[in-house]
């Protein structure tokens, strides 16, 4: 009995965090499914990196990096200078480069508050020994573009938001 | 001219890549250990890749909500990219057949990624990837010119494989390396050079072309794809429809094709052959990294490291071949004694060159040359040919010219000859070519033989000096070699005298001393003990008896002018003589295998100390020959001990002149033949130590009785590493 009512107790303890933490990180993000297709090229694979760029044409934060080598990091100039200075910590939205051809399904969060409120989304993307290439695609946050596929200009095809 | 093509290739190509080899060889034994570490970080069963892909699927489905990916790895892993139903994402490897999770996504750590740079490009970018692209063209071409050499040494295919005949010790396993290293050397070579031609675009690389499913074209057909047939063994990648729509489909990604399949039906919308060169840069990164198999990444490993060998011994064996460098003082036209060399591997241009100065010293004119560059002139008195056999019995490179040359244009006054000729019995054709050199001389009347030919065994110094001392005595010119080339002095010990015998009959002296160790060494029966006499920089080796772990016995015959052996005879008991042990490995006594000890004179002395170890009591015999009973009565007591305590089974002594009825040694060999070739045939060894012209003698009964009993040459035996000598 004893036994029982104790993790009764620890249950609605977690419930209440985990309540607690959606309310306070997750309230306001929206989550996509970031569809990510590169053309086929030759070579190594892309750095790829997708970032939240404000109104004004600065970048807000960075959403998903696509390539774990940090020695490369510097060639993706633009972006490079945003991240040293914001000090993000990008752990979590890491993932593996990608391979010409390929197709890549990343989450990203975005605060709903950016929705249709002139913010854009930009894919940046290098391959090593090749070019580094700022605005390979870029497109407003807008519920127009959500499920509609966004033609990329380089290394990637198109990229493609979907309700995650 | 072709094969020294192929030497001056092999080294000019060898010296511009070692130092880019070095950096690489070094890398690449690092990063070899990298695919063995990530295979034994995670569970991986090869049964797995016999898993369809409908039941890889399935057993995902059921943890988790969506699969936007499956992939192998570059090591062969499985790794699914998956959603769960909370919306968060995972990427790791997995088991297919239980879609449990079986270990983690590494990241190539920062001090292999940095690795990885290095060995492709040294720090230097492009002109670094360059330079080990180029490195690894040459190092298939000096493996090729290698291979090529071994060969031509070899005369044969079948023989590479083979057992490689004992030279000397660098060149020894350079060959023996080389004959394991090759393949694996050739395959990382090629792939190497694949992939640097592949990054400069020196060859046409075509990508795989994006499949694209074009829905306004009629739809081919194809038929229809079996997720329940397909193991997913055999594909590379699936990448997963994003959402229910027939717009969406399945990209899948096999060996050597790209398909769409329609994501309901399983349909095959459209689908690609990937170009080959794709097939072939994937292949030679499996096999140039190892990354797919731990075994194969050891053999790169290993090969890496006998790169670093080959470096070593390859710029040995050339400054070997160089050391024999000279320049003459006089002209060829002037010189009344010419020496003229054909040499394999630098010795016996290493022996011309000592025979040369120290007669230049005694102020005769001499030439020294190659026999390829041999002229005739009016001047020569005295010709002197040293040369080696190359493989099976042809000319040097240094002397294929010769016999052309001499039998065109012959010398025709009168001179003396004299040949020597280095080779090792260990080869069927012991000094072929001096043989042959010797007959096409005793054809010309005006050629007259000074000294028979004379047979150097494993470039022993020991018979060039009694050859020296005999031409002295046939010519009346004075050559005096020095007592020992090699002056770099062992570390010495200091030894007491112990025990001491001595016998003597008609002027010949024989005696035996027993030397006790003053500090704690390490040796063995057959070793040799360089004893330096004192104010004499040159040492003497006798052959080693051990008694006990610090006392040894020495048998050695008193030479009237030689200045060790009286040096050694004029010691008294509890005195002490500086010596040193030399390592003698070919010629240590193997206590589990029966044996055979023949030996003459002086040659007993390591045999004393071998028939004391035989405590197993294998079969073994001693066949010894000597002058008469008081030169074997020096051993006498020792041996008849030895039977008595069955470390002998039988003692055959063969006295020379005892009675009217000569008995040598080789009698007695002839006569025991086939109980010999028995324990031979069963894995017994021979032990042969005394004189030269012994051993030869006992050789040449020996292979008569293994043809006879075992239809082989002795040479097989041989081979096999059955017959020991330590012969002077």
């Amino acid at each position: 009995m004893k036994q029982l009512l104790k993790i009764s107790k620890i249950g609605v303890f977690a419930l209440f965090i985990i309540i607690g933490l959606s309310f306070t990180s997750s309230e306001g993000d929206v989550k996509y499914k970031c569809m990510i297709q590169m053309v086929s090229y030759k070579g190594e694979k892309a750095m790829v990196v997708v970032s939240l760029i404000k109104p004004d044409g600065t970048y807000d934060r960075t959403l998903s990096v696509l390539g774990k080598d940090k020695k490369w990091y510097d060639e993706m100039q633009k972006w490079w200078d945003f991240h040293v200075k914001a000090k993000e910590k990008i752990d979590g939205i890491t993932g593996a480069s990608i391979a010409g051809s390929q197709r890549r399904v990343v989450l990203i969060k975005v605060p709903a508050s950016a929705i249709d409120k002139k913010y854009k989304i930009r894919v940046e993307s290098g391959v090593e020994d090749q070019k580094y290439v700022s605005n390979d695609v870029e497109f407003e946050l807008s519920k127009d573009n959500i499920n509609k596929n966004i033609n990329g200009k380089v290394y990637v095809s198109s990229v493609r938001l979907i309700p995650g | 001219m072709i094969r020294s093509f192929w030497r001056w290739s092999h080294l000019i190509l060898a010296i511009v890549a070692s130092t880019v080899l070095i950096a690489a060889s070094i890398s690449g034994i690092i990063l070899s250990v990298e695919p063995i570490q990530n295979n034994s970080r995670t569970t991986f069963h090869a049964n797995w890749n016999d898993v369809t892909l409908q039941q890889t699927i399935d057993s995902l489905k059921s943890h988790y909500f969506e699969i936007t990916s499956i992939e192998r790895d570059v090591n062969g892993f499985y790794v699914a990219d998956v959603i769960t139903e909370d919306g968060d994402q995972f990427v790791f490897q997995f088991d297919p057949s239980t879609g449990k999770k079986s270990g983690k996504v590494e990241q190539q750590s920062d001090f292999y990624s940095w690795m990885t740079s290095f060995h492709r490009s040294l720090f230097l970018d492009t002109t670094g990837r360059f330079l080990e692209g180029v490195t690894a063209v040459l190092l298939f071409f000096i493996a090729l010119s290698g291979i090529v050499l071994v060969i031509q040494r070899t005369r044969s295919f079948k023989a590479l494989y083979d057992k490689v005949e004992k030279t000397i010790n660098v060149q020894y396993f350079h060959i023996v390396f080389g004959r394991l290293a090759f393949l694996p050397i050739i395959v990382v070579a090629l792939t190497g050079g694949y992939l640097f031609l592949k990054r400069f675009e020196l060859v046409k690389v075509s990508e795989p072309q994006r499949l694209e499913v074009d829905f306004e074209k009629p739809q081919k057909k194809l038929g229809s794809y079996s997720f329940s047939k397909v193991k997913i063994g055999t594909i590379q990648r699936v990448e997963f429809p994003l959402f229910e729509d027939e717009s969406e489909y399945y990209t899948i990604f096999t060996k050597d094709k790209t398909l769409a399949v329609d994501q309901f039906k399983h349909q095959i919308l459209d689908q690609e052959k990937l170009p080959s060169t794709t097939v072939l840069s994937n292949l030679s990164l499996d096999l140039h990294t190892g990354r797919k198999n731990s075994i194969w990444s050891i053999i790169l490993g290993l090969s890496a490291i006998s790169i670093l060998y080959f470096i070593y011994s390859g710029f040995k064996i050339t400054l070997l071949k160089m050391r024999g460098k000279t320049k003459n003082k006089f002209a060829y036209n002037e010189s009344n004694i010419v020496i003229l060399f054909g040499s394999e591997t630098g010795n016996t241009r290493y022996f011309a060159k000592l025979i040369y100065e120290n007669l230049v010293k005694v102020g005769n004119k001499v030439y020294l040359t190659e026999l390829n560059n041999y002229q005739p002139s009016d001047k020569i008195q005295h010709l002197i040919v040293l040369t080696a056999t190359y493989g099976t019995g042809d000319a040097p490179t240094s002397a294929n010219k010769f016999i052309q040359k001499w039998t065109t244009q012959p010398l025709t006054h009168s001179f003396h000859y004299s040949i020597v000729g280095f080779g090792s019995l260990a080869y069927p054709d012991f000094c072929n070519y001096a043989v042959q050199l010797e007959e096409l001389f005793a054809k010309q009347t005006n050629a007259n033989q000074l000294l028979p030919l004379v047979k150097i065994h494993n470039q022993s110094y020991h018979s060039l000096k009694t050859w020296a001392l005999d031409w002295q005595k046939a010519s009346e010119i004075t050559l005096q070699l020095p007592v020992s080339f090699e002056t770099k002095k062992l570390p010495t010990n200091q030894f007491e005298v112990i025990y001491r015998e001595s016998i003597t009959y008609n002027d010949q002296t024989t005696f035996i001393l027993r030397l006790k160790a003053k500090q704690k060494i390490n040796f063995k029966s057959g070793d040799l003990l360089a004893v330096y006499p004192p104010k004499d920089p040159y040492k003497r080796n006798y052959s080693i008896g051990k008694v006990s772990d610090d006392e040894l016995t020495i048998s050695v015959k008193l030479d009237e002018y030689g200045i060790c052996s009286n040096y050694l005879h004029a010691i008294e008991i509890g005195q002490t003589i500086e010596a040193a042990i030399e390592n003698n490995k070919n010629f240590h006594y193997q206590s589990s295998k029966s044996a055979i000890f023949i030996g003459n004179g002086t040659g007993m002395g390591p045999f004393l100390g071998m028939i004391a170890e035989n405590k197993q009591h294998k079969e073994a015999h001693l066949y010894w020959g000597g002058r008469n009973s008081i030169a074997y009565s020096l051993y006498e007591d020792s041996i008849q001990k030895y039977k008595e305590s069955q470390l002998l089974n039988t003692v055959n002594i063969a006295l020379s002149r005892e009675t009217d009825e000569k008995v040598y040694v080789g009698d007695l060999i002839q006569r025991d033949g086939e109980k010999i070739l028995q324990l031979l045939k069963n894995g017994g060894i021979i032990y042969i130590c005394g004189s030269l012209a012994m051993e030869q003698s006992v050789l040449e009964i020996l292979d008569q009785v293994a043809r006879k009993y075992a239809n082989k040459p002795l040479n097989h035996f041989q081979k096999k590493g059955l017959v020991k000598m330590d012969c002077y």
